[in-house]
């Protein structure tokens, strides 16, 4: 494996490693609020975390780069400082983010939703705080649908392209992933290269998927939410 | 008044006073109550809001309106805004379905509630070995909870609330859904629990056995309000309310001592005391596998005892106990006739029907003979060991 | 050679990782193994909270050394961002380039609209190789380029193409233009015409315009052929057809050709039937280095450069802005 194609694949899992870490807690939270709680513009709520889901990636993409551009309501002109997210890593991490952050916080609204809330309600007349039943017991209770959801976040960020060439670029060294450089080669016709990568993208994302087939399997054997 | 009193060492007990208001499904709850007994029954056919007051009462059901206060402490009063969160209102509940954390195993789910126990300054570690000494869970300690049967879980559940230092304990017929022959065997747990423990109760039940075995005081509820209060078997035998019970298998319950056993029966003294107490009387009872100088407690059905104004003879039946009646009273199509057969006993109540009432020419203070049938006679463990 | 990173500087990127991992690993072992429920296995909460956002700091800090690196050159940079379709021809320009200055060339690759988009909203390159003249016309109108640097550098043309097995046989290496009379195609035993969607892909837009520049009897070529024509999503995808059976001909550019080593090319389609193939080169405003940027798109146009182009089946655009736009039909010489 050449040089380059081995950096690209070490930056395609770090920003992947980045962005599903950030993304890991507030999605959760996010799911856990949406399985449990009813409040006013709930579904306006679960419908704006839901977007990037049915939108291109493309689409997604344009309105990221629309709102953090020189010119935009995030941009150096308007807020006085730069965050300095386009064309970089930075970039790449937001764009993935924003794309892996509604399919971990579903999956994880359906684990919460598949644990009996009366064992939370349980652990409140014990003498646990919200915020305590929440780490100690939703949490562990919920783990392995959790971890589920982390991997399919993981994955997606793996593979996301349209969202961050068109937010972070294809810039080779900086943020080129593996799904850009597969556009790129196919662009070009170098067919190697680009059936290469293509393999190590579908051996990630088929390790990925078994991994949660199994996970939720394991979870049916051990009888979880009585 | 005798019941089936147990002895309690308690100093005075906080009482318990609930008056809300809470807006069901088919009906309102709507309960007004004060106890500051030791165990407090609380009585009622399915869908009386039984599970709605116990929850209100641990701060789960937000709509409820009124006061709730323990002692000193004020959990809910909605005139001055109050609501005491459930994690702090120190209430150990154990539902119906026993709710045990998958994720722990069972001495785990047991300790689950320690953080408050030692918060309020309890002597945690002796109260776990008290517990799982007398739920008999010590060999169950490292077990997945997922692995365990009906009866042991909703044991672990009740040890669990005990171990959480509580100071109210709230049992919604824990034991429902097992079968009667469980239920009869965890009966003595609750019984030793209640002894052990000198935490108030309120124990949420349909069956008129338990109710009487373990309960100071009863409630019954019916589409949520309480239409009678007071001694248990008093309670039971009310005119409203003897239906129900008897619906739910109404058995007279007795405090008894067992002497032996001969082939198919055993033999039983009645009363809590020891040898040398005035009440000698014996009854014959169906076998059971308990030891002799146990103390039980013998049920006998309302329906399954026979009246004479003689002394009969020549019948099969081994109980003939003479006893004077205290109470004739008319229910629905069928008459109960309120007997006793000594002052330190608690009075048996007999059903008749309205002619024998009438033929037969009871009346308050008179004598009666009570025959029962060895077979019409259940002996149940107690749960207090030979003294 | 495909990005600017050293050998040297993947260790830093897999230093990073490794110890990131690792914590990232215990972390949620301890948090798995969490609500253990006995009195001494209690990890207080925010102590858990307050370790994962250390976690993340860290995970961020650890991403920002390794890219701040590349930064951190003595060297100038210069930012091109190039058309996705230039890839390799631009690169191999670009090492000549980078022999006899000394510059550090970033690339940014993408389709020309994206690219024209992220420039507006980012202001962060020096240079524009565009596959499309309208994208530099726009970046034009909001006023971002260096005035009177774009220019016109690479042309491509249209070829007629079949699989190397197939049996049609026209081309002239010898006279490649003037020999052949397309109408010919109108009578060719051929299953499927593979062109790019003419409704949305440039490469199919200017197949259509040459096939109805052919005049027939009773209307053009296009007329003719356009109950056999197979649309595809990019010319890249019309090749795939036209490779995999040998009775499928199709429309594409000359440098698909080249690339592909299992086609045969029929017929090279004068370049005055269709609009003018070219990609256009710019330079931005407002950025550093702009001496070095002229230079740049100096070598663009230069020798060296022309030949470069033409390994990959590309020529130098050398007509004139007139030139390009001129338009003719077929005519029989």
């Amino acid at each position: 494996m050449s040089p380059e194609i081995w950096s690209v694949i070490l930056l395609t899992l770090q920003v992947a490693l980045v962005s599903t870490l950030l993304v890991m807690l507030p999605a959760t939270v996010l799911g856990y609020v949406l399985a449990r709680y009813e409040f006013w513009g709930k579904s306006v709520v679960s419908a704006i975390v839901g977007l990037p889901l049915v939108l291109p990636p493309t689409a997604v993409g344009f309105l990221l780069l629309r709102l953090f551009a020189v010119d935009g309501p995030l941009g150096r002109e308007n807020l006085g400082f730069d965050f300095n997210i386009l064309l970089n890593w930075k970039g790449a991490v937001i764009a993935t983010a924003t794309m892996s952050l509604p399919l971990v916080a579903r999956t994880a609204k359906a684990t919460f939703e598949g644990i009996n809330p009366r064992l939370e309600m349980m652990a409140q007349t014990l003498g646990h705080s919200r915020l305590t039943t929440f780490f100690q017991y939703s949490l562990p209770m919920a783990r392995r649908g959790l971890l589920a959801a982390v991997i399919l976040g993981f994955t997606r960020a793996m593979g996301e392209f349209g969202a961050t060439v068109t937010i972070a670029g294809n810039i080779p060294g900086r943020t080129q992933t593996v799904a850009g450089a597969i556009f790129s080669a196919q662009q070009v016709g170098d067919i190697g290269k680009a059936d290469f990568l293509m393999v190590i993208a579908i051996t990630v994302g088929f390790l990925a998927i078994m991994s949660t087939e199994l996970l939720s399997r394991g979870r049916r054997l051990h009888g979880m939410a009585r | 008044m005798t019941g089936t009193q147990l002895p309690t060492l308690a100093p005075t007990l906080d009482a318990l006073r609930v008056n809300i208001r809470l807006s069901l499904d088919r009906f309102d709850l709507d309960v007004d109550l004060t106890t500051a007994k030791q165990v407090t029954g609380i009585f009622g056919i399915s869908g009386a809001g039984k599970t709605s007051l116990l929850e209100a009462i641990c701060g789960l059901r937000r709509q409820a309106q009124g006061r709730i206060s323990l002692g000193q402490d004020v959990w809910l009063d909605t005139d001055s805004r109050t609501f005491i969160k459930p994690s702090q209102r120190h209430i150990g509940y154990v539902p119906q379905d026993g709710l045990l954390f998958p994720h722990k195993d069972v001495r785990q789910n047991l300790l689950a509630g320690s953080k408050r126990a030692l918060q309020n300054g309890h002597a945690l570690h002796q109260t776990f070995d008290i517990v799982t000494f007398i739920l008999e869970l010590q060999p169950l300690l490292n077990r997945d909870v997922t692995t365990l049967s009906g009866g042991e879980r909703q044991r672990v559940a009740l040890g669990r609330a005990i171990c959480s230092g509580p100071r109210l304990l709230l049992l919604d017929e824990p034991f429902a859904s097992l079968d009667l022959a469980l239920r009869r065997k965890l009966l003595p747990f609750l019984r030793r629990l209640r002894t052990e423990f000198h935490i108030p109760m309120l124990f949420v039940s349909h069956d008129p056995i338990e109710v009487q075995a373990l309960c100071d005081d009863l409630i019954v509820l019916k589409d949520g309000a309480i239409i009678a209060q007071g001694d248990p078997r008093e309670v039971l035998t009310e005119t409203q309310i003897f239906p129900l019970a008897e619906q739910a298998g109404f058995e007279n319950i007795l405090p008894c001592r067992l002497l032996d056993g001969n082939g198919s029966t055993s033999r039983v003294r009645l009363g809590e005391g020891e040898g040398d107490q005035s009440c000698t009387v014996e009854l014959v009872t169906l076998r059971s596998e308990a030891q002799p100088g146990d103390a039980m407690l013998a049920g006998i059905p309302a329906n399954d005892i026979m009246l004479a104004t003689k002394r009969p003879e020549g019948l099969s039946a081994r109980n003939v106990l003479p006893a004077r009646i205290t109470e004739l009273r008319s229910v629905g199509s069928v008459d109960l006739v309120t007997a006793e057969i000594s002052p330190d006993l608690p009075p048996l109540t007999v059903e008749v029907t309205e002619k024998s009432f009438v033929e037969l020419g009871l009346q308050v203070g008179g004598e009666v003979f009570l025959v029962i049938k060895a077979t019409s006679c259940r002996l149940y463990e107690s749960g207090l060991s030979a003294m | 050679m495909y990005n600017n990173r050293k050998a040297g500087e993947f260790p830093k990127l897999l230093e990073g990782i490794k110890p990131g991992a690792a914590i990232l690993y215990s972390a949620k072992m301890r948090k798995k193994s969490l609500g253990a429920g006995c009195v001494r296995e209690r990890l207080p909460v925010t102590l858990l909270l307050v370790l994962y956002i250390i976690l993340c700091i860290m995970a961020v800090q650890v991403s920002g050394c390794s890219d701040s690196d590349s930064t951190r050159k003595e060297r100038p940079s210069l930012v091109v961002f190039v058309a996705a379709s230039l890839r390799d021809v631009v690169q191999e320009v670009g090492l000549s380039f980078a022999l006899t200055h000394d510059v550090d060339l970033v690339y940014n690759f993408a389709g020309s609209n994206t690219l024209a988009q992220q420039i507006k909203a980012s202001r962060a390159a020096d240079v524009f190789l565009s596959a499309n003249v309208d994208w530099v016309d726009f970046l034009e109108k909001v006023n971002l380029l260096v005035p009177g640097s774009r220019r016109n550098f690479l042309s491509n043309r249209l070829v007629v193409v079949s699989r190397k097995d197939a049996h049609f046989q026209f081309y002239n290496p010898l006279d490649p233009h003037d020999s052949f009379d397309p109408r010919a195609l109108a009578t060719l035993n051929f299953s499927f015409l593979a062109l790019a969607d003419p409704e949305a892909v440039p490469a199919g837009r200017y197949a259509k315009a040459f096939l109805e520049s052919v005049e027939l009897d009773g209307g053009s070529l296009w007329r003719a052929l356009k109950d056999k024509v197979a649309p595809t999503a990019d010319v890249r995808a019309a090749l795939g057809l036209v490779e995999s059976d040998p009775m499928i001909i199709g429309v594409v550019y000359r440098t698909d050709v080249t690339t592909s080593d299992k086609t045969k090319l029929l017929y090279e389609v004068p370049s005055t039937l269709h609009p003018a193939i070219t990609y256009c080169a710019t330079a931005l405003k407002d950025r550093p280095n702009s001496g070095l940027v002229e230079e740049y798109l100096d070598f663009l146009s230069s020798p060296d450069a022309a030949a470069v182009y033409k390994n990959y089946g590309f020529l130098q655009e050398t007509r004139t802005f007139e030139e390009c736009m001129l338009r003719k039909t077929w005519v029989k010489p």
